[in-house]
């Protein structure tokens, strides 16, 4: 009883050392130009997203919009620009939070102090989570006037789906994280980009694996090997580009998503930080 | 009472080079101890080790081998209720640019769980006793090195530390700052701290420390009392002599 008191303590100071880091990395991420640059040009595809509901001719003779109304359209076009500019910030900003951060001398002067390797891993994590809440607001508002404007049935989707989207940025801020923490340098960056566009057209390639029968047996085998396995960490993530265009909090099981996702999250927060701790002291 | 004891402390580094394995001894065999209420100078040429020995005391980084007490207790890097004892100023400082020297000193004290309502006051007593109380208001990127510096310093005191840890205090800094360091870290030591300083001027390290620690090539090979020095300058005497050998 002792020791679970004594964890729950820990625990209490350790959330506490975790925050007092992550207002340091929020006000970091604020300073960075590039998500400002990211955020309005945001907002000005979400604005874009309406081009379907004015234009709805253009849109039915398309396989992938002809069964969904005008508005819904909108609405996944919208849904789809906030889910690509929320990653690129956190892909962006974690980056550059994590070059400043995690610099020997910063290291230095925080480590010195009454905290943990862990602390500050986390900290900057939940630090860049703050500045993606921020800027997904920010979207999803934008969003929700173009819809309200062109009819406003369908409104309250839109925090439901960028709720979502605000979930899959987590995923993809500790992708970044993780791959930081293996190779500190902007290369990570690029490795987490490759895994979630991986995520994304798992899918796709899976329709048309047909098409690699008449390569050599080798490649084939390759080709599906691979398509075997991405589909997985699809399946993980939930993020096939073909779900988020057909607006897919309609038909997603969101409890499995986010079981899943929050699986997947604590494994990755669990690595990063186990290999955080362990790295050259 | 002693607050910090070294013994066979070593620190080692591993790199590669052309497929093999180098070892780089940075410190061997570290035997070190200091009191409360002293001031121990730590000397050494540049690549000597001394950095590299004020990381693994303030919990930056870990020794390859041996052992550290402070307070009585056995220390490493995840030793937090330590770690609050303690205050260190490292060779380099990074001071994010963008706050104001005040913000900056808050951001730190909020690791010590300082009561809000004595947080201000605190910040403005440590920022007095530096000498850069005016410049609280200002942004990082306008103070000059020295008030960097004097910044850092503030940092490391925050906590009312028994142990204190200083690599370099006095660089950059212009002689009458740093003789108004130099009283502070008296009246510190008045108080019954600990300190424990790397520096390069020993003029000035001739002035204040009551011990002194030659390190070369990652050893120890002189320790003794200042007061046995008979003249003003034999420490540099000393110094040179030994680090030329």
């Amino acid at each position: 009883m002792n020791s679970f008191l004594k964890f729950l303590l820990y625990l209490k100071e350790s959330v506490r050392l975790i925050n007092i880091i992550s207002k340091g990395v929020y006000r970091a991420a604020s300073r960075e130009k590039l998500m400002y640059g990211f955020l309005i040009l945001s907002i000005f595809f979400v604005y874009l997203a309406g081009i379907a509901f004015i234009l709805p001719s253009a849109f039915q003779q398309l396989k992938e919009f002809g069964n969904f109304t005008p508005l819904e359209n909108s609405l996944s076009i919208g849904i789809t620009w906030i889910n690509i500019f929320l990653m690129l910030i956190s892909i962006f900003v974690t980056l550059t939070v994590l070059q400043e951060f995690l610099s020997k001398e910063n290291l230095g002067m925080l480590l010195s102090k009454p905290i943990q390797r862990w602390h500050i891993i986390e900290g900057i994590f939940w630090g860049i989570f703050k500045i993606l809440l921020l800027n997904c607001f920010i979207m999803s508002a934008s969003l929700w006037l173009v819809i309200y404007y062109l009819g406003g049935r369908i409104v309250n989707y839109i925090w439901l789906a960028t709720a979502v989207t605000l979930f899959l940025s987590m995923v993809y801020t500790s992708l970044v994280i993780f791959f930081f923490v293996l190779i500190p340098n902007a290369i990570s960056g690029i490795l987490a980009f490759f895994v979630i566009i991986a995520g994304f057209g798992a899918s796709l390639i899976e329709e048309g694996k047909d098409i690699f029968i008449n390569f050599p047996v080798w490649f084939s085998r390759l080709v599906n090997l691979g398509i075997q396995i991405l589909p997985k960490i699809n399946f993980l993530l939930k993020i096939s580009m073909k779900s988020l265009k057909l607006f897919a909090i309609e038909y997603i099981n969101i409890p499995a998503v986010i079981h899943h996702t929050v699986l997947f999250l604590a494994c990755i927060h669990i690595l990063f930080c186990l290999k955080f701790s362990l790295s050259k002291k | 009472m002693v607050i910090l004891k070294t013994t066979n402390l070593t620190k080692e580094y591993v790199s590669i080079k052309r497929f093999r394995k180098q070892k780089c001894i940075a410190i061997n065999d570290l035997n070190l101890e200091l009191s409360k209420g002293e001031i121990f100078a730590f000397l050494g040429p540049n690549g000597a080790g001394k950095t590299t020995t004020m990381n693994i005391l303030a919990g930056v980084s870990s020794p390859t081998k041996g052992n550290i007490e402070i307070f009585g207790e056995k220390f490493d890097y995840s030793k937090i209720e330590i770690k609050k004892r303690i205050g260190y100023l490292p060779e380099y400082l990074h001071l994010p640019p963008y706050y104001h020297v005040g913000e900056l000193l808050n951001f730190y004290s909020q690791f010590f769980n300082i009561a809000k309502k004595k947080q201000q006051q605190k910040i403005d007593e440590i920022l007095e006793s530096v000498g850069i109380l005016s410049q609280k208001n200002i942004l990082i990127r306008n103070l000059s090195m020295g008030q960097k510096r004097c910044l850092g310093l503030a940092i490391a005191l925050i906590n009312e530390p028994e142990l204190i840890l200083l690599d370099e205090p006095t660089v950059y800094l212009d002689p009458l700052v740093s003789e108004k360091i130099r009283f502070l870290l008296l009246r510190l030591k008045e108080r019954g701290c600990a300190i424990f300083i790397s520096s390069h001027i020993l003029s000035e390290v001739e002035k204040i420390s009551d011990r002194f620690g030659i390190i070369n090539k990652g050893s120890l090979i002189q320790q003794g009392n200042v007061t046995d020095l008979t003249n003003k300058g034999q420490l540099e005497e000393i110094f040179l002599r030994l680090t030329k050998q």
